[in-house]
C-alpha cells in the first residue's frame, strides 16, 4: 500500500487527543456519599463489564476516528490490485463511432457524440506528456492511423462529427487492434465509444471479435480492451426519419414525368399530424404537404414530376420536425435523367407494306407520339435497319437498345460486334420468327474476352402461325412475372388479383420451345422467366450479361404467330421493358463510406453534341466534396477512363465537373453528382441488448463501462492499485454514527436483575399504595 | 438528677427542636381537620363473660354480682388505649439527604432527619390522644428501646431518643424485627420508619412475623429523591454511607437505567411483601410535606378503632 499524501497520514497521531481526555476524565470525578448503595451495588456489579468494554470501545473508536480522517487524507492505494506497471508510457487507441446514430439526444438533451467527446477530453487531459493517443474515427475505419498526443487528440476529438454509417463492432475492434499493432509503447489500451446499436453487434460482429480473440491472444503485447457503452435507452427516443426515397419509374427520362415514392417513419409513441413534407429536385424546392404519421409507424410521400436536365439530378425529401435525431429528417438521391432512349431495330423480315415488317408494330409501340405526328416527345427513339447494315448502325448510332426481330442468321462480324454491344453495358432483344435459324443463336457470342450464350437455347417451333380456324391450337400465356418490376404497371401492382389477367386476350398459335440448359440452371446464372404460357414453357427470358442485359422472347413481335402486338397490353409492355433495360445502373447513391467512382464517360456524354471539342488538349477535372472543399483530379486506370473520389466520408452531394477545351470557344464544363446518404437503419435507435453486449465483450475480455470515470478508475486500479480513501470515509462516517450512538445508547443500554428494562423510576412514586 | 446530666445542651436543644417540630406538624395538620383528635378514645365496653380461675379480679363487675349473684368478668375493646411501638431506622443509609430534600420542608434535610420528625409527631400525636407510644431505634440491631407509655411526660423520654444520631452501621431490619417482635407484647401498632435498604426477603419474613402476633403494621417506606431518579451525570464515585470500604466510580448516567430499573424491581419487591402480609407500605420521599404520612397514619388509626 502506498499513500499519495504521506503527509497527511501523521494527522493520524491526533488519535492521541481522545486518548488524553479519556485519561484527564478518569482521574476527575464527583464524590457522593450514598445511602442505596444496597441497590447500587449489584448494579455496578452485573454492567461493570459491559460498561468497561462500552467504554473500551468508545475510547477506540474515537482514537480510530482522526486515523481514519488521516488515511482517508492521505489517499492510500492498494497495490495488491495493480496488474500494471503503472508509470510506464501507454499508447491509448480510442476508436470513436462517428454512426449518425451517435447524434441522437438523450433525454438530456445532449447528443451522445458530445458527451463522447466530453468525457474522453477529461480522460485525455490526465494522460501524461509521454502517452500515446491513436485516434480511429469509424468513418475511415480502414484508413491508417497517425500517432499523437494527448492534446493534438483533444483538439482532433473536437472535430468528429456523427455523420457516419455503421460500423460493425468486429470491425472497429480489429481495425483498433492493427492500430495498436503500431504502437511506440509496450502498455496498450484500446477504447471503443459507440452507443451499441443492435444493427453493430450483430452475428457477424461476434463472429468476427471470435476470430479476432484467437490473433488477440497470440499477439505479443495484448492490448486491453474497454467498450465505453453511452447508448441507453434509445427505445424512448423519439424520432421521425425519411428511411428512403425512390424512383418508381423504370428510367428517368428527360422531359417526362418520372414517380418518386419515400418512406417516412415516426418512431414516437405519440401521432404526428400535419407534419410538413418538402420536396426537393436538383436544388429547387416544391411546394410543401402535409403528412399524418400513426406513433410508430411509417407513410410513403410520392412525387410525380417532370425533370428537364440530363445528368444526375439530386431529389431531397424534408420533414420539418423537431426531433432527438435532425439529420435523418432529410434524405437525398441521385437520380440519373436520361435522353431519349434509341432503340435499333433490326428487321429480318423488312416489308414496304404498312405493319407487315417484322418490326413495325414494335416501332410503334415504342413511339407511338412520333407515329401519331403529336408534338410530345417519345421517350424512345426506334431506327429500323437490316442484318446487313447491323454493325454500322451500332457504330453510327451508339444506341442503347438493339433488336433482333425475326434475323435469320446473323453474321461472325455482327455477333462479334453485338458480344462488344452487351458486354458494354448495351441490351440485346430477341424476338423469335419462321426465319430463325436456331443454331446459329445458339452457339455462343464472343468477342475477345466477351463471351456469353443466349438465356435458353432455341428449340423446335411449337404450333404455327395463327389462324381464324377456331379449332387450331392455342397456347394461353399466364401470369406476369411478378418479381419484375417493370412490368407492374401492367399487372396493376404486387397487389393484384390473379384473375386479373392482362394477357387473358392474347392468343399465341405458334412458339418456339425456350431450353434451359440444365448446365446454366446448376451453375446458378443470373436468368429471370419473366413470362411463360401456362403449359410452362417460357415466353420471355432475361439474363444479365457483362455490363448490359439479353432478353430472350418465344414468340415473334409481328403478328404471324400470335395477336399480340395488336393488343392493348403490348405498348406498356413494351414500352416499360425499354425503360428497364435502358434505365440507368449507374450507382448514383451510395452509403457513406463508400468509395465514389465516376466514369468520364458519363461527364463527356453531356457535352453538347454540336460542340466542337479541341481534342488535342485533354478536358481536366475537378471534384467538389459536400463541405465545398474543391480539388483538382485526374483519371485512372489503364484507359484513364473513370475518377476515383475516393470514400466518401461526408454524408452529401459529391459534385464532379469536367472542363473540355473547344476550338475557337469558351471551354465547356459539365457537371454530374454522386450522393452519399447514411443507411436508414441508423435512424433506428434499437440499443443492443446488454447480455448480447457482454457476450461480445467476453469474447475478447473486454470490459463495459457506462462512464468514462469508471474506466479510468478501473484504469487506475489497474495501473497503480485502488484508490481506498472512499471506503476510508465510508469507514469514517460508519464510526461517527457508530461513536454517536454508542454515546447515547450504547452506555445507557441496562442489565438490572430483573431484566426488563425502565428509564422512569417507580410509578407508585411518591404516593403510597395502602393496602 | 438534672437533665442535663443525662444529655448535652446540643442534644437537649435538638430534643426541643424536636418537640417543637412535632407539635408544629401535628397541630398545623390537626387545624384542618372537622373532628379534633384530641377529644381521644374514650374506654367502651364490648361484653360479659363467666368468670374463670386466673382472672384478675379488678376486672369484675362487682354490679352484676350483686344483681345476679354471679361473678362476670367485664371485658372492653382492646385497642381503647393503642399500643404503638415505633421502630425507626437509623443506620447509615438513612444519612443520605439530597439536595432537593430540604427545599419543601423545615428540619434537616437527611432521610434520618425526615425519619425523626415524622416519629415525633407521631409521638407528639398518639399521646395527645392518650394512647401509648413506645420506640425502638435500630440499624443492624435494635439499639434503643422504650417501652410504650401514655403519660404526657413519655413525650420527653421518646424525644430525647429519637434526638441520636443516625449511626454509621448497616442496616437488617429482618433481622431486628425478628429480635424486637417479642418484646412488643400484646397486640398493637407497629409503625416502621425506614429506607427498606435490605434483603426483601428477611424484610417479608419479619412483617409475616409481626403481623402472626396480630401486630397492625405501617410501614413509612422514606427515600430520598436522589434515590428515586438518579439525577447524576459524568463520573461520580459513589461511597457507602453504611461502609466507608465500599465505593464505585461509575459513569453514572451508563447505569442511570439499570438503576432505576433495579429500584423498581426493589420496590415491587417490598410491596408485593407488605400486600401479602396485609401491611400498609407508605413510601415517601423526603421532599414531602409530613401530612400525606399524618393522613397515612390517621387511615390506619380509625381502621384498628
Amino acid at each position: 500500500m502506498t499513500l499519495l499524501n504521506g503527509l497527511l497520514a501523521l494527522g493520524a497521531l491526533a488519535f492521541t487527543i481522545p486518548l488524553a481526555i479519556h485519561l484527564l476524565s478518569r482521574s476527575r470525578f464527583r464524590t457522593v456519599d450514598w445511602g442505596a448503595m444496597h441497590l447500587l451495588d449489584s448494579v455496578v456489579r452485573i454492567n461493570r463489564r459491559r460498561i468497561e468494554l462500552l467504554n473500551l470501545l468508545l475510547l477506540l473508536l474515537r482514537c480510530l476516528l482522526p486515523v481514519l480522517l488521516a488515511f482517508c487524507l492521505a489517499r492510500p492505494v492498494l497495490t495488491g490490485f495493480r496488474s500494471l506497471p503503472g508509470d510506464q508510457p501507454r499508447t491509448i487507441v480510442i476508436a470513436v463511432d462517428e454512426s449518425r446514430s451517435m447524434a441522437a439526444r438523450d433525454a438530456d438533451g445532449q447528443p451522445r457524440i458530445e458527451r463522447v467527446k466530453r468525457e474522453l477530453t477529461t480522460m485525455l487531459e490526465s494522460l501524461s506528456r509521454q502517452d500515446e493517443v491513436i485516434l480511429l474515427g469509424t468513418n475511415s475505419i480502414d484508413r491508417v492511423a497517425g500517432s499523437m498526443g494527448a492534446t493534438d487528440a483533444i483538439r482532433a476529438i473536437k472535430e468528429i462529427k456523427a455523420e457516419g454509417g455503421p460500423v460493425e463492432l468486429g470491425r472497429i475492434v480489429q481495425s483498433a487492434a492493427e492500430a495498436s499493432e503500431n504502437a511506440t509503447h509496450m502498455q496498450r489500451q484500446i477504447i471503443v465509444a459507440s452507443d451499441f446499436q443492435s444493427h453493430i453487434v450483430g452475428d457477424g460482429a461476434i463472429e468476427t471479435l471470435e476470430r479476432l480473440k484467437t490473433s488477440l491472444d497470440e499477439a505479443s503485447i495484448r492490448p486491453s480492451i474497454s467498450f465505453l457503452n453511452v447508448g441507453v435507452e434509445s427505445d424512448k427516443v423519439a424520432n421521425v426519419s425519411v428511411d428512403a426515397i425512390e424512383s418508381d419509374s423504370p428510367a428517368v427520362v428527360a422531359g417526362r414525368s418520372a414517380k418518386f415514392s419515400a418512406r417516412i417513419r415516426n418512431a414516437g409513441d405519440s401521432p404526428l399530424r400535419d407534419l410538413r413534407v418538402a420536396w426537393s429536385v436538383a436544388g429547387k424546392p416544391l411546394p410543401p404537404r402535409t403528412v399524418t404519421i400513426p406513433p410508430r409507424a411509417s407513410v410513403t410521400a410520392r412525387l410525380t414530376h417532370k425533370i428537364t436536365d440530363v445528368g444526375v439530378n439530386p431529389i431531397t425529401l424534408s420533414v420539418e420536425h423537431s426531433d432527438a435525431l435532425p439529420d435523418d429528417n432529410s434524405r437525398t438521391i441521385g437520380v440519373d435523367v436520361i435522353r431519349e432512349i434509341n432503340v435499333l431495330l433490326v428487321d429480318g423480315d423488312p416489308s414496304n407494306r404498312p405493319l407487315a415488317g417484322e418490326t413495325d408494330f414494335l416501332a410503334i409501340a415504342l413511339s407511338p407520339f412520333a407515329f401519331g405526328g403529336q408534338d410530345q416527345p417519345d421517350a424512345v427513339r426506334t431506327s429500323k435497319t437490316i442484318e446487313s447494315k447491323l454493325v454500322a448502325e451500332i457504330d453510327e448510332q451508339s444506341p442503347d437498345i438493339v433488336v433482333l426481330a425475326n434475323v435469320a442468321k446473323p453474321d461472325d462480324a455482327a455477333r462479334e460486334r453485338l458480344a462488344r454491344f452487351v458486354n458494354e453495358g448495351g441490351s440485346l432483344i430477341v424476338f423469335d420468327g419462321d426465319k430463325i435459324k436456331p443454331d446459329a443463336y445458339n452457339d455462343i457470342w464472343k468477342k475477345d474476352d466477351a463471351t456469353w450464350r443466349l438465356p435458353a437455347k432455341m428449340g423446335e417451333v411449337v404450333g404455327g402461325p395463327v389462324s381464324t380456324d377456331r379449332e387450331a391450337e392455342l397456347f394461353p400465356i399466364g401470369d406476369l412475372n411478378r418479381q419484375y418490376a417493370a412490368w407492374n404497371i401492367i399487372s396493376g401492382g404486387s397487389g393484384a388479383t390473379t384473375s386479373n389477367r392482362p394477357l387473358a386476350d392474347v392468343d399465341v398459335g405458334g412458339y418456339r420451345k425456350l431450353e434451359i440448359d440444365a448446365a446454366d440452371v446448376a451453375t446458378g446464372a443470373a436468368r429471370i422467366t419473366l413470362l411463360s404460357f401456362v403449359s410452362g414453357d417460357p415466353v420471355v427470358i432475361a439474363s444479365r450479361q457483362g455490363g448490359g442485359q439479353i432478353v430472350q422472347f418465344a414468340i415473334p413481335c409481328d403478328g404471324d404467330w400470335s395477336n399480340w402486338p395488336m393488343r392493348l397490353v403490348f405498348l406498356p409492355m413494351m414500352q416499360q421493358m425499354v425503360l428497364d433495360l435502358a434505365g440507368s445502373r449507374k450507382q448514383t447513391t451510395l452509403d457513406v463510406g463508400a468509395p465514389i467512382s465516376v466514369p468520364t464517360a458519363e461527364l463527356t456524354a453531356l457535352i453538347p453534341s454540336d460542340a466542337k471539342t479541341d481534342s488535342s488538349k485533354p478536358p481536366t477535372y475537378a471534384t467538389e466534396d459536400p463541405s465545398g472543399t474543391i480539388a483538382a483530379t485526374q483519371p485512372v486506370g489503364e484507359a484513364a477512363t473513370s475518377l476515383m473520389l475516393g470514400d466518401a466520408a461526408l454524408v452529401g452531394t459529391y459534385r464532379v465537373r469536367q472542363t473540355t477545351p473547344v476550338m475557337g470557344g469558351e471551354p465547356i464544363t459539365t457537371q454530374t453528382i454522386r450522393v452519399a446518404e447514411v443507411p436508414a437503419i441508423e435512424s433506428q435507435l434499437r440499443d443492443v441488448d446488454a447480455s448480447r453486449l457482454s457476450h461480445a465483450a467476453e469474447i475478447i475480455g473486454a470490459q463495459v463501462y457506462g462512464e468514462v470515470s469508471s474506466l479510468t478508475s478501473d484504469d487506475q486500479t489497474r495501473r497503480f492499485g485502488r484508490e481506498v480513501w472512499r471506503w476510508l470515509l465510508v469507514a469514517l462516517l460508519i464510526g461517527m454514527v457508530g461513536e454517536l450512538f454508542l454515546q447515547q445508547r450504547g452506555l445507557r443500554g441496562k442489565r438490572s436483575l430483573g431484566g426488563a428494562s425502565s428509564k422512569t423510576p417507580p410509578s407508585t412514586w411518591p404516593t403510597g399504595d395502602a393496602t | 438528677m438534672r437533665i442535663l446530666d443525662l444529655v448535652s445542651p446540643k442534644e437537649l436543644s435538638r430534643v426541643a427542636r424536636l418537640q417543637m417540630l412535632a407539635r408544629q406538624v401535628v397541630e398545623g395538620f390537626c387545624s384542618g381537620r372537622h373532628r379534633s383528635p384530641h377529644k381521644g378514645f374514650s374506654v367502651e365496653f364490648k361484653e360479659h363473660r363467666p368468670y374463670v380461675p386466673g382472672d384478675e379480679l379488678r376486672n369484675i363487675d362487682w354490679k352484676v354480682f350483686a344483681k345476679s349473684d354471679r361473678l362476670y368478668i367485664r371485658e372492653f375493646e382492646e385497642e381503647t388505649n393503642l399500643r404503638c411501638t415505633l421502630l425507626v431506622d437509623r443506620s447509615g443509609s438513612m444519612r443520605y439527604g439530597g439536595e432537593r430534600a430540604a427545599a419543601n420542608r423545615i428540619g434537616g434535610k437527611t432521610k434520618y432527619d425526615y425519619a425523626q420528625t415524622l416519629a415525633a409527631s407521631l409521638t407528639y400525636l398518639m399521646l395527645a390522644q392518650q394512647d401509648a407510644v413506645g420506640l425502638i431505634t435500630f440499624d443492624d440491631a435494635p439499639r434503643d428501646q422504650i417501652p410504650p407509655r401514655s403519660r404526657p411526660s413519655h413525650l420527653k423520654l421518646v424525644m430525647r431518643t429519637l434526638a441520636h444520631d443516625a449511626t454509621q452501621r448497616e442496616t437488617d431490619l429482618g433481622g431486628v424485627f425478628q429480635k424486637v417482635a417479642s418484646k412488643l407484647g400484646r397486640r398493637g401498632l407497629v409503625i416502621i420508619i425506614s429506607d427498606a435498604m435490605g434483603d426483601v426477603a428477611s424484610i417479608a419474613r419479619s412483617l409475616t412475623l409481626l403481623r402472626s402476633k396480630n401486630h397492625e403494621v405501617l410501614f413509612f417506606q422514606v427515600m430520598d429523591p436522589d434515590e428515586m431518579d438518579f439525577p447524576f451525570t459524568g463520573r461520580v464515585q459513589f461511597r457507602n454511607l453504611e461502609n466507608v470500604a465500599n465505593e464505585h466510580i461509575v459513569d453514572s448516567r451508563s447505569i442511570r437505567d439499570a438503576y432505576l430499573q433495579r429500584l423498581k424491581e426493589h420496590q415491587a419487591a417490598i410491596q408485593s411483601a407488605c400486600r401479602r402480609n396485609r401491611v400498609d407500605h407508605f413510601p415517601i420521599t423526603t421532599d414531602r410535606p409530613f401530612d400525606d404520612a399524618l393522613h397515612e397514619y390517621f387511615a390506619m388509626r380509625s381502621r384498628i378503632r
